[in-house]
């Protein structure tokens, strides 16, 4: 079975986020940047369905700026065969989903599987958008995975409890936390990971459908006070969230 | 009449979750902003009778898709109606409830329709007559976009809890619209459907939130503040280190890598306030902290702050609470 | 990145500019690793005296043994001093795990240097010494000789084709969970190697050892009576015993002296942690002048014992002496990393000397180091010897 993973290359999660000069992008001096958290869920799931079928092979896809062959490389390190660069940069998860999806469809994958978000936009839409542009069935946000030659079964997360969802292959999965843990990478894999092939390509992008006005912080948060110690402070408390707060 | 604005309606057995008003609420907002009218979209297999309560919310008019195959969701099915209903109506702003349906339907419209789709927003503006700018978060909170659109129509799902449902009642007209089996379509099916936690609200909808963290020290001790919630009318909630303790599940988890929550009050017991958690919870409208540690971060953002032990304090305030009550 | 620092990164930069993003990686993925499956246990590991398996497990798992070993015991022959700077990692989040493996891949190189192609194919591969499916532990030191490695008493008497081992082994790491001892007793041509598997009838482990620090390692005596060995399990040469152990010593030292850096680094960092939060006359203490000194000695003996670590690990590497080096930077290190820890325990007062807080730990590990796999009193006789020598 051919596993098409899609990763993203992003900032590290405990970046501390500054607005850059340009008032539209955060300041990228000193960031460090990982593979995205979701999409470690989706290569693990993919090397484990690898394991299960023999013959199989998963190929790391990614939209990105050339640094993202480090990211691809991290998932070649776990076990991935190869990987796709599609050496370019955008925000707007139309436009990265259609160059994704331009690419899959040359590929005939089996499944694809991609992490549920990014960390840095937390869009939630370039597997639902790259499902469609293949004209593909979508799951979104699964937390257990079944598969075999022709389908597969998912439990896919939803508000206050999941549905078990059947859907035929191929298709496009999106994985959310709680699907598998990843495995860490072994010394082994990183190096062998360099004799592994990243073919960089430059696609050319659509039009975008969003653009960014503006990013900024939001309003801090003032401290309140402290009401006082131990359970005495507790009848004021119930006071001030009656009447100040008007809460209870 | 021009029905600039649609939303979509998402429905439970019996009725529309608050998030869902909240969209109907910013959707009468915009078309008055706009001077346009506002539509609204249910889908189902019997929720004809569920229209009139859109129209309270400021619903113009609501379209009905019923019929007994679309009792389960189906994206493709969902999806050709939406789509559908935007084209007929000219539709040019469509919302939906950031549920994990409405992200997975709202997706697959951007991509029919060529339409930009922002998600999670938490604000949206009319600039210069037309131009719509949404807001939404990026790095999980920690900063906000402002996106303008570039494409006729706009697609927005909006943050539970980030917008208010007001009441703005008139009589809804009601059109039904015909639907097609999803002829030969092989997308995927539901074969089960689970509900986990008792059928409790879910965090991100719900109104008050008590939460522990590595001070409750075991699972067990959550039964307190089970009791403290059920008491308010809240749900239970958790930080990281409680869940990674094993002590609650992980959809019970407030955090950079949990829920994001916007309750009214959200009560942090034993939790220390690392940023992980706070950017999860920081939106609340009234923070309260309950820790033996004074110098606990989450002081810091806390509206009102007990330093004390939570297991003198807050079965003193359920008491209290209690007492309020009756 | 909460373990592997920027000077580690500059110090592997300089040493191999063209590889430098390999190891990087490398070491990237092993702070988070360790982070994740050794730091928040060491806590607990040295306070309940647990032996750290687990951590152990993952670490061996993750190549950390065998990765400066040949490809043909199933290493990735990575230069020394990248495996240095992984074991400096392990050692700053828990000193109890980086001995208990120090010592273990001390026995490993020494089969790697001496040991006959059957030992070496049965222990290193066979056996996964390397992965950790047998642990080892190095048998030197007896209840009247420490320093004075030349006066052991263990007797290793050849019969037929077995040798008989009687006597007593004591302070040996891994007493009790290792798989095989690596044993130095007298035969009739002098002090000699062996290996003797732990299941040997003869051989048994005594009391076990409580010490004030690295709580987590198994510290015992191990008791030889009447314990027969075929001759197969003869390491290198009979006699060769003290050449060999001062080989294996030489590569002890400078994993020794690694230990001693990240030992150093992990109290160095909480200091300063400590200094810019904790106010005393209204301001933070960061801003005395007399923390400043202990801080600027600290970050330059660290950064000095960590430099010559690595260096001497380099000129491992290349394949030239390199034994008064290790011992110069096992003995400055070690010293260097004991001052810092006092130093930090100063700084944080009463929070430094009180039980509850996990910053003793580190004041208590650092001290062993001044003390074993060469004393330091024995590294500056060794170092002096050397230098008039050469002169």
């Amino acid at each position: 079975m051919k596993i098409i993973v899609c990763v993203k290359m992003v900032p590290d999660t405990t970046t501390k986020i500054v607005v850059a000069g340009n008032g539209k992008d955060i300041d990228r001096s000193g960031v460090e940047y990982v593979l995205n958290p979701y999409d470690e869920y989706a290569v693990e799931e993919a090397l484990s369905i690898k394991e299960r079928f023999s013959g199989s092979e998963v190929v790391i896809l990614s939209l990105g700026p050339s640094e993202s062959t480090k990211t691809i490389r991290t998932a070649l390190a776990m076990g991935a065969d190869r990987g796709v660069l599609l050496k370019a940069e955008s925000t707007d998860p139309f436009v990265v989903a259609k160059a994704l999806a331009d690419e899959i469809s040359s590929m005939d994958p089996g499944l694809v599987l991609l992490g549920k978000q990014a960390v840095d936009d937390d869009a939630n839409q370039v597997g639902g958008l790259v499902a469609e542009f293949l004209g593909l069935p979508f799951v979104s946000s699964i937390i257990k995975l079944e598969i075999s030659e022709d389908r597969a079964v998912a439990q896919r997360e939803r508000e206050g409890g999941y549905d078990v969802v059947e859907v035929p292959l191929p298709c496009v999965l999106s994985a959310q936390r709680g699907l598998n843990e990843p495995r860490y990478t072994t010394m082994k894999g990183i190096m062998m990971s360099k004799r592994k092939p990243i073919e960089e390509k430059e696609p050319i992008l659509s039009e975008s459908l969003l653009e960014v006005t503006s990013l900024h912080l939001p309003p801090p948060r003032s401290g309140g006070k402290i009401v006082g110690e131990g359970k005495e402070a507790v009848p004021e408390l119930v006071r001030l969230l009656k009447e100040e707060a008007k809460i209870l | 009449m021009a029905f600039d604005i649609i939303v979509y309606a998402e429905n439970k057995k019996d009725g529309f979750k608050r998030s869902v008003l909240e969209a109907v609420s910013e959707g009468r907002r915009l078309a008055d902003t706009l001077g346009s009218e506002l539509c609204a979209v249910v889908i189902g297999s019997d929720v004809g009778a569920l229209a009139p309560a859109l129209g309270e919310f400021g619903a113009d008019l609501v379209l009905v898709a019923e019929d007994e195959g679309l009792g389960t969701f189906s994206p493709d099915g969902y999806c050709d109606i939406l789509e559908r209903a935007i084209t007929q109506k000219s539709s040019s702003i469509v919302l939906l409830d950031a549920s994990i349906r409405g992200k997975e339907l709202a997706a697959k419209l951007s991509a029919r329709l060529s339409a930009g789709l922002a998600t999670e927003c938490v604000n949206i503006e009319i600039k210069d007559g037309t131009q719509v700018v949404a807001t939404r978060p990026l790095y999980a909170g920690k900063a906000l976009v402002d996106v303008a659109f570039n494409s006729p129509i706009r697609i927005m799902t909006l943050r539970p809890k980030a917008f208010v449902a007001s009441e703005a009642p008139r009589e809804a007209a009601i059109e039904r619209m015909e639907h097609a089996p999803d002829e030969g379509r092989t997308g995927p099916v539901i074969k089960e459907t689970i509900d986990v936690g008792g059928g409790k609200i879910d965090l991100r909808e719900a109104d008050i939130i008590v939460s522990g963290g590595r001070g409750m020290k075991n699972g067990e001790n959550f039964a307190i503040l089970e009791e403290f919630a059920d008491l308010l009318g809240g749900v239970v909630g958790a930080s990281r280190s409680a869940v990674d303790a094993g002590w609650r599940p992980h959809s019970d988890q407030v955090g950079q890598t949990g829920k994001v929550v916007s309750p009214s009050l959200y009560v942090a017991c034993g939790i220390s306030g690392q940023i992980q958690h706070l950017v999860g919870m920081n939106t609340s409208k009234n923070i309260v902290a309950i820790n033996k540690d004074p110098d606990a971060p989450i002081f810091a953002v806390a509206d009102y702050g007990i330093v004390g032990d939570l297991f003198d304090v807050v079965p003193a305030l359920t008491e209290e609470a209690r007492r309020l009550r009756s | 990145m909460a373990l592997y620092t920027e000077d580690q990164k500059r110090i592997l930069k300089t040493l191999y500019p063209n590889d430098f993003e390999d190891y990087d990686i490398i070491l990237r993925t092993l702070d988070k690793v360790i982070e994740k499956e050794v730091l928040p246990r060491a806590e607990e590991v040295d306070g309940e005296k647990i032996f750290p398996k687990e951590g152990m497990d993952t670490l061996f798992e993750e190549g950390l043994v065998s990765m400066s070993f040949p490809p043909e015991y199933g290493g990735l022959g990575l230069p020394y001093p990248v495996y240095i700077a992984c074991m400096e990692l392990v050692s700053k989040a828990c000193a109890s795990t980086s001995i208990s493996l120090a010592i273990h891949s001390t026995v490993c190189e020494g089969l790697r240097l001496f040991a006959s192609e059957e030992l070496k194919k049965t222990w290193l591969l066979e056996k996964g010494l390397l992965e950790g499916r047998s642990l080892a532990a190095f048998a030197l030191t007896e209840p009247g000789c420490g320093s004075d490695a030349g006066a052991i008493r263990t007797k290793a008497r050849l019969e037929g084709d077995e040798y008989v081992i009687d006597g007593t082994k004591t302070f040996i790491t891994n007493a009790g969970v290792a798989d095989v001892y690596f044993v130095f007793a007298l035969t009739d041509n002098g002090p000699t190697a062996f290996l003797v598997e732990a299941d040997r009838p003869g051989l048994s482990i005594g009391k076990d050892i409580p010490k004030v620090g690295v709580k987590g390692t198994k510290t015992g005596e191990v008791i030889f009576e009447d314990c027969r060995i075929p001759s197969s399990n003869l390491v290198g040469t009979e006699g060769k015993g003290f050449k060999h152990a001062k080989e294996m010593l030489n590569r002890g030292r400078l994993t020794i002296g690694v230990l001693s850096v990240g030992i150093a680094q992990a109290a160095l960092e909480k200091a300063l942690r400590y200094s810019k939060e904790r106010k005393a006359f209204g301001t933070p203490i960061s801003s005395f002048q007399l923390t400043q000194e202990k801080f600027a000695n600290m970050v330059t003996e660290i950064n000095a014992a960590r430099l010559l670590t690595y260096y001497a690990a380099s000129l491992k590497e290349q394949g030239v002496p390199f034994a008064s080096e290790a011992a110069q930077a096992k003995l400055f290190a070690s010293e260097a990393s004991v001052r810092a820890c006092d130093n930090t325990i100063q700084v944080l007062g009463g929070y430094g000397y009180a039980d509850e807080y996990d910053v003793h730990r580190h004041w208590r590990d650092a001290k062993l180091m001044t003390i074993g796999e060469g004393s330091s009193e024995i590294l500056r006789l060794l170092i002096a010897h050397m230098a008039l020598k050469a002169v």
